[in-house]
């Protein structure tokens, strides 16, 4: 993916961008708002990474000022503050996704990989498939191998979102944002818990399972050939 | 009734009825001697006037004989206002004198008839008169009497009797009201200074005691104990500040420790370790997020918008997500939802102060032999009420306090995994939504509730 950083620290940009390139991602770097917002809208680029605070101007302002002029580049917006609220200013500026600094690298290049993801996923498919899994977003059902399965509303919901992001990571953190709307970080394994149910009802039954533990990191759903970690 | 007890228990009201018990005692005493000496000073006023008239009538008895004692006794007893005249013979019959009728016993021996007796005089048929009289023999067995009725005596002593009781009376009424007045007064002030109290202890370090302005001892009290909290705001504000920003610092190169730890996991050859190394940072990563997070939301409204929401759908989404956890544990977890309440409030915040009770419940609440969780929403005393309770250990009466400070664990709990910070969180979201946390015993287990104000 090509990644547009617009970060100040320098320091940290430097960390972003060798990592970034270890995972395969092409970066450009703009330590200020005013010439970030002038390069995104000359280059089109996957995803953008905002830092909130910059000199110049901030980020939330550069992203405000794009999204009125039709530059939709899904964006993540990295804070230093962290606030309860600052996440919901940062959604409403325009933002796609939103991080308080410090991170672990892994929960942001999961996010990033699947903010890439949402261009190509966003069309209304009626229907998602992984592998022999198929999804009826209309019906809300899932068929297996031919096999009719009974999906709870929330199990439904676990199930689209891993689909859609088909052989992404994604975290427990991201999961509980998306499936259940709840921003913070769970400290408990419920999540584990209904990853498993729905493992029962998805993988019990058949020879591959599709429905992988990323140790230490998240989920993924994925054709089992196609699985890496 | 509650209320009186509590006048009845005041300083104020205690000195005043002290006071008026006291002078009340004192003015009855005072009554008694007044009284006992008028009653004393007419008597023996009496007792002169009457040994002046029977020596008077013995001198002129020996000078004339009995012949001239019948028409002077009969004399003196016509005199309007006169004293009590009686001469009887040897037999008790009465030869002259103004007294009708007494009891014949009473002339038998001489000297003063004391107390009083009753007669009845001549011309004054209907009533019985009460009198002390002296009786002296004269010669010829003759037997006189001469006595005062004392009516006039009992009725000055009624009079000053009737007065003083006035008197004793209007002073406790109006002992009573000044006590009332005085004590109520004393209340409210006191009353006001531990309602600030209340809340300074409930941890509104900000809160002061009310000062009336007069500078009289309640303001000076004050004053002084303001000054205390005002040095306790600032040591405890020191202490908040100072582990908010080791919190801070050390978040960033812990987060680069996790970072580089993760970078390296690849290229391992012995990646367990590095597992480790990444479980054990993101458990430090979360205590500090959580410290941060408690002091954010303690530290006000300002950042945190607050809306008018439906909470049952909150009870709902958090039923819903610890539903499998809990069954898998072989929990029973119920959701009553009593009301559909509206209160200002922040999803989020809320959300998660439910997850770390539920999540407390989990952790130390299930070791029943038939665990069961209840989730509920009531409203109660026009507050809206979220709470979770098990039936599990619970907490101590005497420890339900201080588990919601940061970093206060059970002895019991210290073996689990646990940051000691989730029911700090939840204390400071009650307290953002200007509501309480209570922790109670379940009998068996815990009882806690969250109390926000409905939304109108």
């Amino acid at each position: 993916m090509n990644i547009l950083i617009v970060e100040d620290d320098q320091l940290l940009a430097e960390q972003l961008t060798e990592s970034l390139r270890e995972n395969g991602h092409e970066t450009v770097h703009i330590d200020d708002g005013v010439k970030g917002e002038a390069e995104a809208r000359r280059t089109a680029y996957d995803v953008m990474i905002v830092d909130r605070m910059m000199p110049g101007q901030d980020g939330l302002a550069m992203i405000s000022a794009l999204r009125e002029d039709g530059v939709n580049t899904p964006t993540l917006i990295l804070s230093a503050l962290g606030q309860v609220d600052d996440r919901v200013t940062g959604l409403r500026a325009g933002g796609d996704d939103y991080l308080a600094k410090p991170y672990a690298f892994s929960e942001l290049l999961a996010r990033v990989e699947i903010l890439g993801r949402r261009n190509e996923n966003q069309a209304a498919d009626t229907t998602l498939t992984v592998a022999d899994l198929v999804l009826d977003r209309i019906g809300h059902a899932a068929v297996r191998a031919g096999q009719k399965i009974v999906l709870q509303p929330r199990e439904y919901r676990l199930l689209e979102y891993l689909m859609r992001n088909e052989g992404k990571l994604v975290t427990r953190t991201m999961l509980l944002q998306h499936v259940w709307d709840l921003h913070f970080d769970p400290q408990t394994n419920v999540i584990d818990v209904h990853i498993s149910r729905l493992r029962g009802k998805i993988d019990k039954d058949f020879d591959q399972p599709l429905l992988q533990t990323v140790r230490g990191r998240g989920y993924r759903l994925a054709e089992p050939e196609l699985a890496k970690d | 009734m509650q209320r009186l007890n509590q006048m009845l228990k005041t300083t104020a009201v205690r000195l005043t009825l002290v006071y008026t018990l006291l002078f009340g005692l004192l003015a009855v005493g005072v009554i008694a001697y007044v009284s006992y000496n008028t009653g004393n000073l007419i008597i023996s006023q009496i007792q002169s006037t009457v040994d002046e008239e029977i020596s008077q009538i013995a001198r002129q008895t020996r000078r004339g004989g009995v012949r001239r004692l019948i028409p002077m006794i009969e004399r003196r007893a016509r005199q309007p206002g006169a004293n009590l005249y009686l001469v009887s013979d040897a037999g008790g019959r009465i030869i002259a004198g103004n007294v009708r009728d007494l009891d014949r016993d009473l002339l038998r021996e001489d000297g003063w008839l004391i107390p009083p007796f009753s007669y009845q005089r001549f011309g004054d048929r209907d009533r019985d008169g009460q009198a002390i009289a002296k009786v002296f023999s004269l010669p010829g067995g003759l037997r006189l009497l001469v006595g005062r009725d004392i009516g006039d005596a009992e009725r000055f002593r009624q009079i000053v009797g009737r007065a003083s009781t006035l008197s004793l009376v209007v002073m406790v009424l109006t002992g009573l009201v000044l006590w009332f007045f005085v004590g109520r007064r004393a209340l409210k002030h006191i009353d006001s200074v531990s309602q600030s109290s209340q809340r300074i202890i409930a941890g509104d370090l900000s809160q002061r005691l009310p000062l009336s302005g007069s500078g009289d001892e309640f303001d000076r009290l004050s004053s002084s104990l303001n000054a205390l909290i005002s040095r306790v705001e600032k040591l405890n504000t020191g202490v908040t500040v100072m582990s908010d920003s080791i919190a801070h610092d050390l978040k960033t190169p812990l987060t680069r420790l996790r970072n580089r730890a993760e970078a390296a996991l690849p290229k391992s050859d012995d990646p367990e370790v590095l597992q480790e190394v990444i479980a054990d940072a993101d458990s430090l990563i979360n205590t500090f997020n959580a410290l941060l997070m408690i002091s954010q939301v303690e530290s006000g409204a300002r950042a945190v918008q607050l809306e008018a929401i439906p909470l049952a759908p909150i009870l709902r989404d958090v039923h819903e997500l610890f539903e499998p956890s809990t069954e898998e544990s072989g929990i029973e977890l119920v959701l009553d939802i009593d009301a559909e309440i509206d209160a200002r409030a922040n999803r989020e915040l809320i959300a998660q102060a439910l997850t770390n009770l539920l999540d407390n419940a989990l952790k130390y609440g299930s070791g029943a032999d038939d665990p069961k969780f209840v989730l509920r929403l009531f409203a109660d005393k026009g507050q809206a009420c979220i709470s979770v309770c098990d039936n599990g250990p619970g907490i101590p009466a005497d420890q339900q306090e201080a588990v919601t400070e940061r970093f206060v664990r059970l002895d019991s709990s210290r073996t689990q995994p646990g940051s000691g910070l989730g029911l700090s969180l939840v204390k400071a979201v009650a307290s953002l939504h200007s509501g309480q946390l209570v922790l109670k015993n379940n009998d068996p287990g815990l009882y806690a509730e969250f109390r926000l104000p409905i939304a109108v």
